[in-house]
C-alpha cells in the first residue's frame, strides 16, 4: 500500500512503528529477566548464578582470601568439615587433615577466621582455648579476641609452648 | 482521572512540522480505554519493579546501619526523636520504627513491618505514577512504559533503595499523590490531604519540603487542586518550621560528610580549611551537582565520574548509557518546555506547563536542600516530576516525530528507540543494584560479626538485638546480583 507523507495512513502506521520501536527494550528485558528465571530454577548451578571458585578452599583459607571463603560457604561448602593441607610452613609437607578454623588460626589468616566464626562453625570453650593457645604459639595473639568471643580468654601460662615441630602438628589433639 | 488529557497532550498529537503549534483530534480518542492501558503498562514495567520490590522483601538487613537504629527504636524516649537540635531531623521515621519495635510481638514480624514500609512506598509510587500517566492509546501506553523506566532509572530512585533507611522512599509518592491532587478538581479534603502528605514527607526526611514551592506555585498557575489559603497556610507553615530548625543551628557542623569536588572528593575536615571562611562556594557547587545529576546524571555525589573517565578515552559503558539517556531525555524535555511555557502568555495555563514548572522548582528545591554535600538520593523528590515531564516531552515528540519528513521521522525514530533502550537498561541497573545492596549486606553480617560482637559488647540492647537478627543476616538464599557476562555487567551495573 502507499501512502502520501503527512496522510492520515502514514500518521497510523508511524504510530504504529513508534509503539514498538518503544516498547522493544521494555518488552527484550521482560524476556532477558523470565529467561534468567527459568534458567535459575531450572539449574541453579549454573555458572550464571554461580561464582567459579578462584582457587581451592584449603588454598583460601590458608592464604586469607576471605571473598573466596565467603562464596564458597556461600554455595554450600561445610565450615566445619576437615579439609586437607600440605603447607610446608604449616604441617612440615605432610598432608594433614584439619578443620578450617584451625588452618585459619595457624595460616594467621585473620578475616577468614572472622568469616569462619560467623558462618557457623562449632566452637565449644575448650576448642577455643586450644585455637588461643594455637595462635600464641604461631605469634598471632591479635587473634585472640575474636577467639575469645566463645569461652572467653585463654590463661596463657596454660598453653603448651611452641615445641619446634610444624604448628598444625597435633594441633586437634585433646 | 486522567491529568494530562484534558488540555494539550495527548490531544496535540499531529502530523505538524512546527513542534509548538496547534492541535489537531485524537488519532484514537477512545476514553474508555484509559484503564484497559494503565493495567496493560502496569503488567508490561511489573517484572523489573516487582523484582525490585521482592529482592528488598528477600534482602538480610544491613548489619552496619539497621541495628544502631533499631537500638535508638528500642531504647530512646520519643521526646529522642521530636526534639529538632540535630542536623538531621526525621521524626516521624524514627517514630514509625519506635512504633514497630514496641508494638510488634515477635522480631520476624518487626522486620517484615519495617520491609513493608519500604515497599508500599515504592509500591504506590509506581502505580499511582502510571495512574497519573494514564495513558490511553497504544502509543500513550509505550511512552508511559519508557516514563516508569525513567522512574525506576532514575538514581534519585536507586539510591534510595536501601533498607531501612525508608526516608525519601516515602517522599517520593507523597509529592507525586501532592501532583496528583493538585490537578485534580477540589474537594472539601484535598486541602487537608495535601497538607497531610507534605507533613509525612518532611518528617520523614527534610527533603520533603521540595513539595512546598509545588503547592505554593500550584495555586498562582490555577492548578484546580489549589487555592490561595492552602498555599498560604503551606507558607506560613514552613517559615515557621524552617526558623525552630534553624534555631539549633549553632549545634550543626559546617559540613556533615565527604563531598565531591570536580574529579575527587574532600572530607569534611578539608572543606573546612579550604571554605570554612566563606563556605558558600562550596554550597553553591553541592546544590548544583545535585541538579546536574537528576537532570544529567553528572556528577554523581559531586564527582564528575563520567566526564573524568571520557577525558581519560576509558569512558565505561554504563557511564555512557546514563549520561546519552539522561541528556537526550533532558534535551527533549527543555524543547518541549520552552515552548509550552512559551504558549502560556496567549493561552494560560494547563495542567502540561504547570509540570514544567512543578520540574525546574522540584529540581531547584532538591538542590537548594542538599547545599551541605551532594548525592544521588538527594534528587529523589524531583524524581517523580522528571518522569512524569518526560512522559509529556516524549509525547509531545512523538507527535511531532509522526508529522515529520523522511529523514527527521528516521532519526526521531532512532532517538526514542535510543532512548527507551538506555532507560530500560537503567532500571534493570537499578534492579540489579537492589541485589548486589543484599549481597553487601549478607557479607557484612558473614563478614563483621565477630568484630562486631567485641565492639558493642558493653552494649546490652545492641547485643540482643545483633544476636537476634543473626539468622536473617545470614540466611542462604538472598538475593544476590546475577553472574552475567561482565562486558554486559558494565552495561547495566552503575558502580560510582
Amino acid at each position: 500500500m502507499t501512502t502520501r507523507p503527512g496522510s492520515l495512513t502514514e500518521s497510523y502506521a508511524r504510530e504504529r512503528w513508534l509503539t514498538r520501536l518503544l516498547l522493544v527494550p521494555a518488552v527484550a528485558a521482560v524476556v532477558l529477566i523470565a529467561t534468567l528465571g527459568v534458567v535459575g530454577r531450572l539449574f541453579p548451578r549454573a555458572s550464571l548464578f554461580v561464582v567459579a571458585p578462584e582457587m581451592p578452599f584449603e588454598q583460601a583459607v590458608r592464604t586469607d582470601k576471605d571473598e573466596t571463603v565467603f562464596e564458597a560457604l556461600r554455595a554450600g561448602t561445610d565450615p566445619n568439615r576437615p579439609i586437607e593441607t600440605d603447607d610446608p610452613r604449616l604441617t612440615g609437607g605432610r598432608p594433614l587433615r584439619v578443620r578450617p578454623v584451625t588452618l585459619a588460626v595457624a595460616a594467621g589468616s585473620e578475616h577468614v577466621l572472622q568469616v569462619l566464626l560467623g558462618h557457623g562453625v562449632v566452637l565449644d570453650a575448650a576448642g577455643s582455648a586450644r585455637l588461643q593457645c594455637l595462635a600464641l604459639r604461631t605469634g598471632r595473639p591479635d587473634l585472640l579476641p575474636v577467639l575469645a568471643l566463645v569461652g572467653g580468654e585463654v590463661a596463657r601460662d596454660g598453653c603448651a609452648p611452641a615445641t619446634g615441630r610444624p604448628v598444625l602438628e597435633g594441633a586437634e589433639a585433646d | 482521572m486522567s491529568t494530562f488529557s484534558a488540555a494539550g497532550g495527548t490531544a496535540d498529537r499531529a502530523t505538524h512540522a512546527d513542534p509548538h503549534s496547534g492541535s489537531r483530534p485524537r488519532i484514537h480518542p477512545s476514553l474508555d480505554e484509559g484503564t484497559r492501558w494503565t493495567v496493560l503498562v502496569l503488567l508490561l514495567t511489573a517484572p523489573v519493579w516487582g523484582l525490585i520490590l521482592l529482592s528488598i522483601w528477600q534482602s538480610p538487613f544491613p548489619i552496619s546501619e539497621a541495628v544502631a537504629l533499631f537500638e535508638d527504636a528500642a531504647k530512646q524516649p520519643v521526646s529522642h526523636f521530636v526534639v529538632p537540635e540535630t542536623s538531621y531531623y526525621r521524626p516521624l521515621y524514627h517514630l514509625l520504627l519506635l512504633g514497630i519495635w514496641h508494638g510488634a510481638p515477635a522480631l520476624d514480624l518487626k522486620l517484615a513491618l519495617v520491609k513493608l514500609t519500604h515497599m508500599l512506598p515504592v509500591l504506590v509510587l509506581v502505580v499511582a505514577f502510571v495512574r497519573h500517566l494514564r495513558p490511553r492509546t497504544a502509543l500513550d501506553a509505550g511512552l508511559a512504559v519508557v516514563a516508569v523506566a525513567v522512574l525506576l532509572g532514575s538514581p534519585g530512585l536507586r539510591d534510595n533503595l536501601e533498607l531501612p533507611l525508608t526516608y525519601t522512599a516515602v517522599g517520593m509518592p507523597c509529592a507525586l499523590l501532592v501532583w496528583r491532587l493538585l490537578e485534580s478538581e477540589r474537594r472539601p479534603w484535598t486541602s487537608p490531604a495535601i497538607l497531610a502528605l507534605t507533613v509525612v514527607a518532611v518528617g520523614f526526611k527534610e527533603q520533603g519540603l521540595v513539595i512546598v514551592p509545588v503547592v505554593i506555585l500550584a495555586a498562582f498557575m490555577r492548578a484546580p487542586g489549589a487555592s490561595r489559603s492552602l498555599a498560604a497556610i503551606t507558607f506560613v507553615a514552613t517559615i515557621a518550621y524552617l526558623a525552630t530548625r534553624l534555631a539549633f543551628r549553632a549545634k550543626w557542623p559546617l559540613f556533615e560528610q565527604s563531598m565531591g569536588l570536580g574529579f575527587g572528593t574532600i572530607e569534611p575536615a578539608e572543606a573546612v580549611r579550604r571554605f570554612g571562611s566563606f563556605p558558600l562556594p562550596m554550597y553553591a557547587y553541592n546544590a548544583l551537582a545535585t541538579m546536574a545529576n537528576v537532570l544529567a546524571a553528572e556528577p554523581i555525589g559531586g564527582t564528575f565520574v563520567t566526564t573524568r573517565d571520557l577525558l581519560r578515552g576509558r569512558p565505561l559503558p554504563w557511564e555512557l548509557v546514563h549520561a546519552v539517556s539522561s541528556l537526550g531525555l533532558t534535551a527533549i524535555i527543555a524543547w518541549w518546555g520552552t515552548g509550552e511555557l512559551r504558549r502560556t502568555w496567549r493561552e494560560g495555563w494547563t495542567p502540561e506547563r504547570r509540570a514544567v514548572v512543578f520540574l525546574v522548582f522540584a529540581v531547584a528545591a532538591c538542590g537548594a536542600l542538599s547545599f551541605n554535600y551532594s548525592r544521588d538520593r538527594l534528587g529523589g523528590m524531583a524524581v517523580p516530576f522528571y518522569a512524569g515531564a518526560g512522559f509529556l516531552a516524549l509525547r509531545w515528540f512523538a507527535s511531532w516525530a509522526i508529522g515529520a519528513s523522511g529523514r527527521a521521522w528516521v532519526a526521531s525514530a532512532a532517538t526514542c528507540l535510543l532512548l527507551a533502550g538506555g532507560w530500560e537498561l537503567r532500571a534493570l541497573g537499578t534492579l540489579e543494584t537492589v541485589r548486589i545492596t543484599s549481597e553487601r549486606n549478607a557479607r557484612e553480617w558473614l563478614m563483621d560479626l565477630p568484630k562486631r560482637r567485641a565492639e558493642f559488647a558493653t552494649r546490652p540492647v545492641y547485643r540482643d538485638i545483633l544476636e537476634s537478627m543473626v539468622p536473617q543476616g545470614t540466611r542462604a538464599g538472598s538475593p544476590r546480583m546475577l553472574r552475567i557476562p561482565s562486558r554486559l555487567q558494565r552495561v547495566i551495573l552503575p558502580r560510582p
